[in-house]
């Protein structure tokens, strides 16, 4: 399939050369790493027109990822919820490693080792971004390191026990939260103190100019892709795409190829973990201000005081106080809203997604599936609902029996 | 000139190295975290840098990390830490204070209000470790305004042209990271690093300060030799850890430092 047939006007315009999306973005880092940016940020920008790369990627995405990934139809969850709607998941669920976090591992795999890296680090929050590190250094013969909170560690250990048997070392970090903002500050440390021979393989649309722009740029072939199948399987647009919202790189893979698209609406669904008035979530958007952490500005859960708050979600990977600077951008530009599910809708949606379709979400992808039930419910006869199934849930098997207090 | 620079400039003039130890505020508690800093100026401090506790410090190794933490554990808030810093500075006689400070604790409060706040508390400069040149023009504004040096930071990786850049607007003195690397002691010093420092004082109008990584009086005595001043941080931090008596325990080691500074010659070697 082809997939360079759309690419968004924002695409080419967005981010400005000092990485700003609107006001948003940005690089707010120690002196010491702004060459290693700057040089990152040269090689990036000369890969559009390094065909060789192109080719190697696409065949690695092809051959070893399985893209493209399916455009699956719904049917039993849609007649469930409400029949005269249809319900499409886009399928980042059956890629290799089992979420859409190994288009950005290979990509920047990739450019690690035209860079001459020989060793990549990593943080990870539900363990999906630190399996595909480790993947991809295990297929480029790169040593890998993966930072992640202890509090992750426990909840998503089946991950932690995959990287190990990739090769990656996992170090377990015990500060702050234990979770994936904490991962972050030690795994930019680590960068900071290895320059040389280190990339620091960041797994979402956050931190310094040029991450939030290279990380969108790979994970967009999820939304050209499915733009490209929803036009051959219903021959119009969608009305909604929705997707769960982390630091944001599987919702803007999909929304990207849509921004033009005004009469499709893009809604992103943020971790509203114990409910938004209890202060335990992850929702930037109902509790957040302006601020600046991990490298860039934008809506960022903290206290009066500048002091980045503590988070809670039931998923890992949606456990994060800050959200990517193009998101506070489309944001405040109103082309996507935003809206949030509880851990409960969360649980819920994963239970119904597994028995009307035979999927085990991710529970992190089972936020966009709560809001699509109820997306759905609302929606005119004939609507079409786009789902991003940004991965699967293998690993959440122990958090979601412990809390249904099902039998193991 | 501020009086910030003047302080080391004036060390300099004497045969010394400008002294300028790092305390986190509010460690371990605001109450003793006073009584440091005071101990610190009388163990002749010529400037002093506090850093503002902030929950995730990137540049910050483990020792650091922990005081923010246990600062804030213990309660320390922008309110508290401005308000014992104001109790210092009324003295003044009190070394001219830099306060390190996370960018976002600064845009949280706002620029302008930061930087009046900051100066009612008789600060002389702020120094935010995650501000690269590039995003410093509105700070600029807002220190201008207020009457308040800049710190800015160079590190081993920064290219001369750059080091021009940042001297643009430089306040007080320049600060030379020794490695690339977090904060924290090391038992080496880098090869480099006279080399380095010696290239930074060809190009730079400033004083130059080199900190991260020393912590002994004998690696303060060989930096001594051809910059103009040293900061020691994680060393000094590590101190009021102590169980009994930290205040002395700090005492002794800032002593011993300050001494290692004394009496090096009228200029840094070129």
């Amino acid at each position: 399939m082809s997939t360079e047939s759309h690419r968004s006007a924002a695409a080419e315009t967005l981010p400005d050369r000092r990485g700003y999306f609107g006001r948003f973005g940005g690089r707010f880092v120690p002196e010491t790493l702004m060459t290693a940016l700057t040089e990152l940020d040269r090689a990036y920008g000369s890969l559009g027109e390094d065909e060789a790369f192109q080719a190697e990627l696409q065949e690695l995405l092809t051959t070893y990822s399985g893209r493209p990934t399916a455009l699956y139809r719904a049917d039993r969850l849609a007649s469930e919820v409400n029949p005269e709607v249809r319900i499409y998941l886009k399928r980042e669920d059956l890629n290799h490693t089992g979420a859409h976090k190994i288009n950005n591992a290979l990509g920047q795999g990739l450019l690690a080792r035209r860079l001459g890296k020989t060793r990549i680090v990593a943080e990870t929050g539900a363990g999906q971004h630190g399996v595909a590190s480790a993947t991809v250094a295990a297929k480029l013969g790169l040593e890998c390191v993966v930072y992640m909170g202890t509090e992750d560690m426990a909840r998503q250990s089946p991950n932690v026990f995959r990287m190990r048997l990739l090769g990656a070392t996992v170090v377990g970090v015990d500060s702050g939260s234990k979770t994936l903002k904490d991962a972050i500050n030690e795994a930019i440390r680590d960068w900071i103190s290895n320059l040389d021979s280190t990339h620091y393989l960041l797994g979402s649309v956050l931190g310094p100019h040029p991450y939030p722009k290279m990380v969108r740029d790979f994970q967009s072939i999820i939304g050209r892709e499915a733009r490209e199948q929803i036009l051959e399987v219903e021959g119009r647009l969608p009305d909604r795409i929705i997707a769960c919202v982390g630091g944001g790189s599987n919702s803007i893979g999909i929304f990207h190829a849509f921004l033009d698209d005004e009469a499709v609406a893009l809604t992103g669904v943020e971790a509203a973990g114990e409910g938004i008035t209890s202060g335990l979530h992850a929702a930037r958007f109902a509790g957040g201000a302006e601020g600046v952490l991990h490298g860039c500005l934008s809506y960022v859960l903290q206290d009066g005081d500048g002091q980045i708050a503590g988070t809670h979600s039931v998923s890992a990977g949606l456990d994060y106080p800050a959200i990517g600077p193009e998101h506070a951008y489309y944001h405040d530009q109103g082309r996507i809203d935003f809206t949030s599910a509880e851990d409960r809708e969360a649980l819920d949606a994963f239970d119904l997604l597994a028995r009307t379709e035979g999927i085990l979400p991710a529970l992190e992808s089972a936020h966009a599936i709560a809001h699509a039930i109820q997306a759905a419910r609302q929606a005119e006869a004939g609507a079409v609902l786009l789902v991003n199934l940004s991965g699967r849930g293998d690993k959440d098997l122990m958090t979601v029996a412990r809390a249904t207090g099902l039998q193991t | 000139m501020s009086r910030l620079q003047d302080a080391i400039v004036s060390a300099v003039a004497r045969g010394d190295r400008a002294f300028i130890p790092f305390l986190s505020a509010g460690h371990p508690d605001m109450e003793t975290s006073e009584a440091a800093l005071r101990e610190l100026a009388r163990q002749g401090a010529d400037a002093i840098e506090i850093g503002f506790p902030f929950s995730d410090s990137l540049a910050d190794g483990p020792v650091v990390q922990g005081a923010y933490h246990k600062a804030l554990a213990a309660g320390s808030t922008r309110e508290s830490v401005m308000a014992m810093i104001g109790r210092l500075t009324r003295d003044k006689a009190f070394p001219p204070v830099i306060l390190m400070c996370a960018y976002n604790v600064i845009y949280r409060t706002g620029l302008d209000r930061f930087v009046e706040m900051s100066a009612k508390s008789g600060i002389s400069a702020v120094l935010p470790p995650d501000l690269p040149v590039e995003e410093w023009c509105a700070l600029n504004g807002a220190l201008d305004r207020g009457g308040l040096d800049g710190i800015r930071l160079v590190a081993p990786t920064t290219p001369p042209e750059r080091v021009e850049t940042i001297l643009l607007g430089a306040g007080g003195f320049l600060y030379y990271i020794s490695r690339n690397g977090v904060t924290g002691a090391r038992s080496e010093l880098p090869e480099d690093l006279e080399e380095s420092v010696r290239r930074l004082r060809a190009l730079s109008p400033l004083p130059v300060a080199v900190g991260f990584g020393v912590s002994t009086p004998e690696q303060a005595a060989t930096v001594g030799r051809f910059a103009d001043g040293l900061v020691v941080g994680s060393a000094l931090v590590k101190t009021l850890e102590a169980e009994s008596n930290p205040v002395a325990k700090l005492g002794t080691l800032a002593g011993n430092i300050r001494a290692a500074l004394r009496g090096l010659g009228p200029t840094p070697l070129r």
